[in-house]
């Protein structure tokens, strides 16, 4: 055994290659670390065959020929006789060699053998040459070649039958869908090529309808890639083309790993294929094991990949990039069922889940959101019969809080939601704990409460806090409920001095103090968020320095144009700055606004809205007689007399301003009084038209209040009804100067005659519609007979104020309005102002006093600070403002604190003073509140808009109806 | 068998990007080591002696007992884990 091993040593690389491959081993690449091993080897073979000798070299040479022999190649000397020992031997060779060189050719290899057996034994050399040259010089295979059916019938006269592998192949390339075979004996081939036997429809051949004269065009191309790409086309809805495996493992798979957000985004905007693979299954971007991006970014702790992963794939508008065709609810479908698949597919290797390998791997955050979405199965079991929760951090972090933390996560998650009617008529209920899950655990309680009478108010989430696990949601509505006793006087104290967010309140001090996380809804910016988190601070900054901006803007553009801009999306600003101005104005506001609107329709209606561009005081005052004529003469209803009613009062307090208006110095009052809604609110820039409209739709679609109403107010704010409206309202405020005036009086008397005329046929409204050329008559006039519940309501505060103010003190009226719709008039007829330039002049006025108001800093809305105000300084809370990362709200709290407390307590609430009149319009049966019968499950927040990403509590109330209704869709699914 | 150990189902259950040697089932620290100094620092490295030796597993163990001194166990129990990794990923 040494010696053979010395003997061996001594041996180059090459040579050793060759006596392990003669002695019928298999050979690897023979390197430092693996010489020694195959020396080795080949030793204990020999020694082994030879039973222990030791022999001369010459010996062991033939030793190793006979052993060859055994070992697979056949016994060099005899010349072949019949071809199936050929075969036999060849394919012996071949294999071997094959596997024993790896990259090298069959042919030079043994070449290479041949001279190595020469060398060592000069016996066998020229015997050992036939044989091995034999098998390509005879081959014994025939290769029949099938084309498809249709070929055969047509070229049958000619037999595909081949000796020669490569021309076989060339065939099978001419002929497109055909398929070859081996046979040993050519009679079979020939049948075979025939089609007689062993006929199997190729597989492609239903796809495929090859005319006989194309075959030649094919032949330069690869048949299987030709194939593939006619199914592809064929399967194809869009213009997208799958995207390279290189592609996803590289590009895709690399920006998962780094979290890098923008490429992703990116890559699976530029082609949805990324994330859509064949049969819509979720890609692979790893092989072998066979990970989805979910399984990566949960590998990688990419918590804001997942997150972002299934906010596009739950995006309809890109599964519409991937089926532009497809019906809604087929769209739906598939995005449920692609998402199940993305949270629940497992790998290869071990079939673990995404949630698995976040467990395991220690990635809370990952967990938290994957949790979070519904559809995750958290009871999967891996290859070795182990849930998720069964591997939490068995590979890194195992630290105890991270193993608690997911642990908590991975437990049901359950909010508490505080309900309130959207009218505040009843008391505000705090919820059973929801959770996303169908559990059974989870009470069913609401449903119970679903079966109410439509007179009922109607419900919605306001706040919320959660996620919390059960348990901890049980403890925490308890004590929410019935606070704890050494406290509970403060906080019935919060609860009865403040009907607005008493509850709120409460809910938000003891989550404080318990560490639950905490949203409630904040109206005005139109979403739920804890405003003492970073996020809502940066909802809240975002919010102030856009009002802020907005007063900056108005001053800076003098022009016409100013507050067109707000209305429309004008490329100055971004969409985004008009939403959340109008939304927050909007939904604070609309109560005040709907008294003002209602004044400002009354105005436009009597005045026939399309003519008048301007009115002054002292228009206003005959405004208000003609008003009173009118309806008197025509003998109107109801409506037309509180209309008329309003106006009066209304050309009261104008003529007393009117009077004043003639010496300059009150005129400055007066346009103080005008100027302070446009820095106030974006509420003061809305015009009517556009509040109206939004109020319409919060009547009709009120869960999606936030969101629907943004599109057609952004759309229609500048259309055709603004300039209308604005111009009337617009027209008491315009006290300065005289140039105006008599042109616009002198037209308002056609107007009013006109709009007599207009109202003695038919109703009043419909006069006015009739009036209108476009649209939008429908939206005011259904929405205007709501309006007219809250006119009744609201007229006493105003009213009263206004008849003071007319009969007295031009100050008082200045008060009295300034807060509430006169301010606002006299900033919508900026907006009439860009049509109409004889008022012209008058803007200006306004303009140049606003910078006297904006010095007062922004606040949270309107013009003046409100109790909203204080409510979202209790919000905060002790937090620490950083001034230079959150400025407005440095300078929004500042201004705030400046205020004693009992000044706060003083402030106007937005929300007392509503009337709430919108609850008697709504209709329980309406397809839009079927969302919101079921308050308890389906909250009002908005459906259909893609969440906030980095939001935690995405699937929580505020977005369950969107999620639920993803459910119902996926439950309706037939099992595939 | 050993092959149900921790470490085992771990390694194979992933692909192994690049972990330790350490991460190999059967090798543990001192083996660790000892590969480490002969330039086996990875387990990939090791995957390509394995694959060189043509997946062979009396070849495989032989030579890891030669390298790193490991016991017949440990041996097997390595080359039980990269075999498998293989089945699986290659």
């Amino acid at each position: 055994m040494e010696a053979i091993l010395s003997r061996l040593k001594e041996l180059s690389d090459d040579k050793l290659r060759e006596r392990i491959i003669s002695t019928g081993l298999k050979c690897g690449p023979i390197t430092a670390t693996t010489r020694a091993l195959f020396e080795k080897k080949l030793a204990r073979t020999l020694l082994e065959s030879k039973g222990g000798g030791g022999e001369s070299s010459g010996a062991s040479d033939a030793a190793w020929g006979s052993s060859g022999g055994t070992g697979g190649h056949s016994a060099p000397g005899d010349t072949p006789t019949d071809s199936a020992t050929d075969k036999r031997r060849a394919a012996g060779e071949e294999g071997d060699f094959g596997y024993g060189v790896g990259l090298n050719p069959p042919e030079e290899e043994a070449l290479s053998d041949n001279t190595g057996f020469r060398q060592s034994s000069s016996v066998d050399g020229d015997r050992l040459q036939t044989p091995s040259k034999a098998p390509q010089a005879s081959p014994p295979l025939y290769y029949g070649v099938c084309p498809v059916w249709e070929d055969v019938t047509v070229r049958n006269d000619r037999v595909n039958v081949y000796a020669d592998k490569k021309e076989a192949l060339q065939a099978v390339k001419m002929m497109k869908g055909a398929r070859f075979k081996a046979f040993a004996n050519r009679e079979d081939a020939e049948k075979f090529a025939k089609g007689i036997c062993d006929y199997l429809p190729s597989p492609s051949k239903s796809l495929l309808c090859v005319s006989p004269g194309k075959p030649g065009m094919v032949f330069s191309k690869d048949v299987a890639s030709s194939l593939e790409v006619e199914t592809i086309n064929r399967e194809r809805a869009n213009s997208y083309k799958s995207p390279r495996t290189q592609d996803l493992t590289a590009k895709l798979r690399k920006a998962v790993e780094k979290g890098d957000e923008a490429t992703f985004t990116e890559l699976v905007w530029s082609n949805p294929r990324y994330l859509i693979g064949s049969g819509d299954n979720p890609t692979v971007v790893q092989e072998g094991c066979r990970y989805n991006v979910m399984h990566v970014a949960a590998k990688e702790n990419q918590p804001s990949i997942a997150q972002l992963l299934l906010d596009t794939l739950e995006n309809p508008e890109f599964m519409r990039l991937m089926y532009p065709d497809d019906q809604e609810a087929m769209l739906q479908k598939r995005i449920c069922y692609i998402v199940d698949l993305y949270l629940n597919t497992p790998d290869k290797a071990g079939f673990e889940t995404p949630l698995h390998f976040a467990c395991k791997f220690g990635c809370p955050e990952v967990v938290n959101v994957l949790c979070s979405h519904p559809y995750t199965d958290k009871n999967c079991k891996n290859k070795f019969d182990q849930k998720p929760v069964d591997l939490i951090c068995e590979r890194k972090n195992k630290t105890q809080e991270v193993k608690q933390k997911i642990k908590d996560y991975l437990e049901d998650r359950c909010y508490i939601p505080l309900l309130r009617a959207t009218d505040n008529s009843s008391q505000p209920v705090i919820g059973a704990p929801w959770s996303p899950e169908p559990s059974d655990t989870v009470h069913h309680s609401f449903v119970s409460d679903l079966t109410q009478s439509p007179r009922d108010p109607v419900m919605a989430v306001r706040a919320f806090a959660g996620p919390l696990s059960p348990s901890k949601a049980e403890e925490f509505r308890k004590v929410w409920k019935t606070p704890p006793r050494e406290r509970a006087g403060h906080f019935h104290h919060i609860l009865k001095s403040d009907p607005d967010r008493g509850a709120e309140r409460v809910g938000r001090d003891l989550a404080r103090e318990m560490g639950h996380p905490w949203a409630e809804h904040w109206e005005f910016l139109g979403c739920f968020v804890d405003l003492s988190s970073a996020e809502g601070l940066r909802k809240l900054e975002e919010h102030l320095s856009k009002k802020d901006l907005s007063d900056r803007v108005q001053e800076a553009a003098g022009e016409n144009e100013t507050s067109n801009r707000f209305k429309t999306p004008s490329p100055g600003k971004p969409k985004k700055f008009c939403n959340s101005i109008s939304v927050g104005a909007f939904l604070d506001e609309d109560d005040d606004i709907s008294l003002e609107e209602m004044k400002n329709r009354q105005n436009a209606a009597l005045t026939s809205i399309s003519a008048v561009s301007a009115m002054d005081g002292l228009k206003g005052a005959v405004g208000g007689l003609e008003c009173r004529i009118l309806p008197m003469k025509l003998g109107a209803d109801l409506i037309e007399t509180a209309a008329e009613e309003d106006r009066q009062r209304q050309g009261k307090g104008l003529a007393a301003a009117g009077k004043n208006g003639f010496c300059s110095s009150v005129s400055g009052d007066q346009a103080q009084n005008g100027e302070r809604p446009p820095p106030g609110t974006s509420g003061g820039l809305l015009s009517p038209v556009s509040n109206l409209l939004v109020e319409f739709e919060r009547m009709s679609l009120r869960d999606g209040g936030e969101n629907e109403p943004r599109r057609p107010e952004r759309g229609r704010g500048a259309g055709p009804p603004r300039p209308r409206e604005g111009g009337d309202s617009g027209a008491p405020p315009e006290p300065g100067p005289g140039p105006s005036r008599p042109p616009s009086s002198a037209r308002e008397e056609p107007a009013f005659g006109k709009g007599g005329v207009e109202t003695r046929d038919g109703g009043f409204w419909k006069a006015w519609e009739g009036s209108e050329a476009d649209g939008e008559a429908d939206d005011k006039s259904s929405s205007s007979s709501d309006e007219w519940v809250t006119a009744d309501e609201s007229l006493e505060p105003p009213s009263q104020g206004t008849l003071s103010a007319g009969a007295s003190a031009r100050g008082r009226c200045a008060r009295s309005k300034s807060w509430d719709h006169g301010g606002r008039d006299l900033n919508s007829s900026g907006s009439s102002s860009s049509s109409y330039k004889s008022i012209e002049n008058s803007q200006e006025d306004f303009i140049f006093s606003i910078p006297s108001n904006v010095k007062k800093g922004p606040f949270v809305e309107g013009e003046s600070p409100t109790k909203l105000d204080r409510d979202v300084l209790l919000a905060i809370g002790d937090i620490e403002i950083d001034p230079q990362k959150y400025p407005s709200i440095h300078k929004w709290k500042n201004t705030i604190n400046t205020h004693s407390s009992s000044e706060m307590q003083s402030w106007p609430s937005p929300v007392t003073s509503r009337g709430r009149p919108r609850i008697q319009t709504y209709t329980p049966a309406s397809p839009s509140c079927t969302l919101l019968s079921t308050p308890g499950r389906f909250s009002p927040a908005r459906p259909g808009i893609a969440p906030d990403i980095t939001s935690p509590g995405r699937y929580s109330p505020a977005h369950a109806s969107c999620i639920q209704r993803l459910r119902l869709w996926h439950i309706n699914e037939p099992p595939v | 068998m050993s092959s149900t150990s921790q470490k085992h189902r771990s390694f194979i259950a992933e692909p192994m990007g690049d972990k330790p040697v350490t991460a190999l089932s059967g090798i543990g620290e001192v083996l660790g080591r000892k590969l480490e100094e002969q330039g086996f620092d990875k387990a990939f490295v090791v995957l390509g002696q394995f694959l060189v030796l043509r997946k062979d597993g009396e070849l495989f163990t032989d030579w890891l007992k030669d390298a790193c001194g490991a016991n017949n166990r440990q041996a097997t129990s390595c080359y039980q884990c990269l075999k498998e990794w293989c089945d699986a990923f290659l």
